[in-house]
């Protein structure tokens, strides 16, 4: 199995990107994140991994339009690469897989 | 939740404006523009969410989150730099590389070089120093010392910096042209009586016997010369009887500064002063001694000569205590105000006192510091000439020079290690120029090191600075801006010096030689460069180490010297001459001391720098002789005590106070006369006192062996000894006894009982004689130090080229071995080379250090000569000790196993 290996971070974040289709840049993901995922996730964080995962090619960036809000300043939107989405659908190919083996009713470890 | 119920104001809620201009710092240009704009929405999302203080603490916690490397690297421009810095990041690397790769030599280097910065830096902060005497008056070079040369009716030369007493006044209205003309008396060493505020106190008990202290100054003075008055105000001097003090002066009289103004002290127990003011503490680089500055309107009002001889009316004496500065207005030419000198020492001298001819003319202030041939206020400051202070300046270049010798050596001796990189770089399309800068930049690493190492070594050995040459060890006085500068220019210098030879060696390799293994080409040239090299080194070396030797010996033979008088357990004291009716109760008491066995008066001892001269008439009473000769004022028992011999006549007799003379063989031989005993009772005029002429002594040396080069010291001098009891500044005592100590005790216990108010100043004769040598042996351990230092570097390095020879023919020496060649034959073989150097080193030394000390002897009265031995074991002493550092690489090279040598293919 020869493919980048993906952090489970790294993961979710190139999810939301693929999900905000486009609009997707550092403030929206991190919110978004916080709200679907229940965690309490730093801009820095997004933004680090949204660095790598640009340096691994699986996002694209361009600058988009200046809110007031941002004093002026441009966004800089991220979308997924045709190399990032297979990389998603690989990984969800493989759960999916493996989840197919998985029974109905495992047994479950008790006690101790 | 806010935390205010007021809606805050559009620029309250702006972030942290700390923490964004932090970011903006540290985050790379390209990517600013987008993070700051997320963490603004983000705060001011999190000012609706949170309130205003809190997304404030959110948003220095995010801006810190962003520290981290990908936030911060740089992105590539889009023209990136030209391929320079890539270049030199490379030489760096490389240069770090081979400095490591050969790190003994790279140390042998670092070691060499520091010592030679640390030596070279405390030679010229000592340089500075010197060159710094009076130089912070304001426009100092405007001001000038008047001093006199004097051509007597023989042709011989005298100067002197004293001037006649009405000479200030008649410059001030002569000669318009000076902007100011300052009389300065100095010193009077005076013991002062610490009174109080009773200017009648006669009971006080508090007394100091102030060597080398006492100016008499007026307010002009410090008009002239910038010394701040801390209480009170230079105008204050103007008036008689008043003294100003300075702060530690002040302090050891008073207890503090505060309390002395208006306090009295009495002087030489004749003139009572009162303070009128405090000065700052005068910083050690002036000639002038600022502590007790009496007013010089003192010296006008004074009827009794006491302070300094001589009238305001009389043109004919002169004291070297009388000195007069002036100060020369902007841009006006000395040769011009020598001029006007000139007419005027014509005007007031022409045929008015005697025949011979004086004229006045200017000397520099910093002369005050630098000329020998004129007496200064204090002898605590000693005169250093510019010769000596620039022999200082050679010394420590030589030393630096010597360093970068070694450098040059090892550097070009390694180039061969690296002939295939410089060809490779060469395939590779380097220039030449570029080699070169990759060379100096390998000098350059190894030079800062160097520098650091030796500034951290000169720090250590500043303490070293006070004693070899008696400069203040005050490291704030030499670690300054001024030093920063002079090292950046060193670095820069000692990295061409040392860099560029080797490096320009390195760039001219051929590639196509260096790969086909001939680059012998590049290295001939090399050998003989370093052959030369350390020869140099190895001559320099040799000419202090033979220097040192003939100084050692000089001043070994002239405290082993015969001078004419015997010094042992003579033990001497001062005389105050106000009290001068007491001299023979205190003769009489110190006789009565056991283990006293001569007690006499004099003016001054046997040989001392303090000079009584005077012309005399002989042959003809009425008609002064050519010559001038030397006074001594002494008792008859003056002979007894020092044990000068008489070859004619007999000493006159102690209580003798009618004019008689005794005269030495050296007047004589002045005057003609060859059989002493002729003159024995013939007439002889003094000034005014005619009288016989009682006895002849045997020579003895009257002055210190070494004046200065001062044409009137040729040899000894032509003596007249006459008894006067107003001239009897000393006394001394001849001591027999087992008990020094306690005699000595006796001695102080009578001048006490006898002179209650005189404090009591003494000691023995070898002591204040050793004083005039002190000059000659600062010199003598100067020599030492710098010589070894000189042969130290030398060894280094060719310890260092030893080492590479002996590398370099591992093989050759291994089948040698192979072939049955002995340990010996090959410690020969290999040390051969460098003791050849050293002998051609000796044959160029010797001839420039004969010539070098030839011309420091000559300012000897009496000398050593020098002999042929000094150069043969100044020679030895070379030779073994390079074979000594030659032979501990070549040994070990001679010992190595043949097996290991050879396999190495």
């Amino acid at each position: 199995m020869k493919r980048t290996y993906l952090g489970e971070f790294e993961e979710i974040v190139l999810l939301l990107v693929a999900s905000l289709d486009g609009d997707a840049y550092g403030v929206g993901i991190t919110h978004k994140l916080n709200e679907e995922t229940d965690r309490s996730v730093r801009l820095n964080q997004v933004h680090a991994a949204l660095h790598r995962l640009q340096e691994k090619g699986m996002v694209a960036s361009r600058l988009g339009d200046p809110t007031p809000e941002r004093g002026g300043r441009r966004k800089l939107l991220f979308t997924v690469t045709a190399y990032g989405y297979r990389t998603l659908q690989e990984i969800k190919a493989v759960r999916a897989q493996l989840w197919s083996s998985v029974p109905i009713t495992p047994k479950l470890a008790t006690g101790l | 939740m806010k935390p205010n119920s007021q809606a805050p104001s559009p620029n309250r809620r702006t972030p942290p404006r700390l923490a964004d201009r932090l970011l903006e710092w540290f985050v790379a240009p390209h990517r600013l523009e987008a993070l700051q704009g997320d963490l603004h929405e983000e705060f001011a999302y999190q000012v609706e969410r949170v309130g205003f203080q809190r997304a404030r603490w959110h948003y220095w916690r995010d801006v810190l989150g962003f520290m981290r490397p990908w936030a911060m690297k740089r992105g590539q421009s889009e023209y990136p730099n030209p391929t320079n810095t890539d270049m030199i990041q490379n030489y760096l690397k490389i240069a770090w590389r081979s400095l490591t790769r050969h790190r003994s030599f790279t140390s042998l280097n670092v070691l060499g070089l520091s010592v030679g910065v640390a030596a070279a830096l405390l030679l010229f902060m000592t340089v500075r120093y010197e060159l710094s005497f009076d130089t912070f008056h304001t426009e100092s070079d405007r001001i000038y010392r008047v001093v006199r040369e004097q051509i007597l009716a023989s042709g011989d030369k005298e100067v002197t910096p004293g001037n006649p007493l009405p000479m200030a006044a008649a410059l001030k209205t002569d000669i318009a042209q000076f902007e100011a003309v300052v009389p300065v008396f100095g010193t009077l060493d005076p013991q002062v009586t610490v009174l109080g505020s009773d200017p009648n106190a006669t009971k006080a008990t508090t007394k100091f016997l102030e060597d080398d202290e006492g100016m008499l100054v007026g307010p002009e003075f410090f008009r002239l010369f910038n010394f701040p008055w801390l209480i009170g105000r230079p105008d204050a001097l103007a008036q008689p009887n008043v003294i100003a003090l300075s702060k530690t002066f002040a302090e050891k009289y008073f207890g503090d500064a505060q309390q002395a103004v208006g306090k009295f002290l009495r002087i030489n127990n004749h003139t009572t002063m009162r303070v009128v003011g405090v000065l700052a503490d005068a910083p050690p680089n002036t000639s002038f001694p600022m502590n007790l500055m009496i007013s010089y309107a003192t010296k006008k009002a004074d009827k009794g000569e006491r302070y300094g001889f001589g009238s305001f009316e009389d043109w004919g004496g002169t004291s070297s205590n009388d000195q007069i500065f002036v100060r020369l207005p902007r841009n006006f030419p000395v040769a011009a105000a020598d001029a006007l000198l000139k007419k005027f020492s014509l005007k007031h001298y022409d045929k008015r006192v005697d025949s011979d001819q004086k004229t006045h003319s200017l000397s520099p202030l910093a002369d005050l510091h630098h000329d020998n041939r004129f007496d200064t206020f204090t002898n605590k400051v000693a005169v250093v000439p510019l010769q000596r202070i620039w022999n200082l300046a050679v010394v420590g270049g030589l030393l630096l020079l010597m360093a970068c010798v070694n450098f040059v050596n090892i550097a070009s001796a390694l180039a061969t290690r690296r002939a295939k990189e410089v060809g490779v770089r060469k395939v590779l399309g380097s220039q030449k120029s570029q080699l070169v800068a990759q060379f100096l930049t390998e000098t350059f690493l190894m030079v800062l090191a160097s520098l650091v190492l030796g500034v951290a070594l000169t720090y250590v050995a500043l303490p070293l600075l006070n004693t070899l040459f008696a400069v203040p060890a005050d490291a704030s006085l030499y670690f300054n801006a001024d030093l920063g500068l002079a090292l950046l220019g060193l670095l820069v210098l000692l990295t061409l010096l040392s860099g560029l030879y080797p490096a320009l060696v390195l760039a001219s390799f051929s590639p196509l030689d260096v790969f086909r293994k001939q680059i012998a080409r590049g290295w001939l040239r090399g050998i003989s460069v370093r052959q030369s090299l350390i020869v140099f080194q190895f001559a320099t070396a040799l000419v202090l180490i033979i220097s040192t030797m003939i100084n050692l010996r000089q001043m070994d033979y002239l405290s082993r010297m015969d001078t004419g008088f015997s010094k042992e357990g003579v033990f001497n004291f001062s005389l105050d001459t106000e009290y001068r009716t007491r001299n023979a109760t205190l003769r009489n008491e110190l006789l009565r001391v056991p283990g006293v066995a001569a007690v006499t008066f004099s003016s001054d001892m046997p040989s001392s720098d303090s000079r009584w001269q005077s012309t005399f008439a002989f042959k003809n009473l009425s008609k002064n002789e050519d010559f001038i000769a030397s006074l001594k004022m002494a008792d008859g028992d003056y002979f007894k005590t020092y044990g000068i011999r008489f070859v004619a006549g007999a000493p006159y007799a102690v209580g003798d106070t009618l004019p008689k003379f005794v005269v030495n063989e050296t007047l004589l031989k002045k005057l003609g006369v060859k059989n002493p005993a002729t003159v024995i009772g013939r007439n002889l005029r003094l000034g005014d006192v005619t009288g016989p002429i009682v006895g002849v002594v045997k020579d003895f040396h009257t002055n210190s062996a070494r004046d200065g080069g001062v044409p009137r010291a040729g040899g000894i001098q032509p003596i007249l000894l006459t008894p006067s009891n107003g001239f009897y500044y000393a006394g001394s005592v001849k001591i027999r006894s087992q008990n020094l100590p306690q005699t000595v005790e006796r001695i102080k216990a009578v001048y006490a009982r006898v002179f209650p108010e005189v404090a009591f100043i003494s000691r023995f004769y070898d002591e204040a004689l050793n004083a005039y040598y002190k000059a000659e042996q600062q010199m003598g351990l100067l020599y030492r130090v710098f010589a070894g230092l000189t042969i130290f570097i030398a060894c280094l390095g060719l310890f260092g080229l030893a080492a590479f020879t002996a590398e370099q023919r591992t093989k050759e020496i291994g089948v040698r071995k192979v072939l049955g060649a002995s340990v010996a034959g090959i410690i020969t073989l290999l040390s051969k080379d460098f003791l050849k150097l050293v002998l051609v080193a000796i044959l160029i030394a010797s001839p420039i250090a004969w010539y070098l000390m030839n011309a420091w002897l000559q300012d000897f009265t009496y000398r050593i000569d020098i002999e042929w031995w000094v150069f043969a074991l100044a020679g030895l002493l070379a030779v073994s000790i390079a074979l000594l550092t030659v032979s501990f690489q070549s040994i070990k090279a001679a010992l190595m196993n043949p097996v290991k040598s050879l396999r190495s293919e």
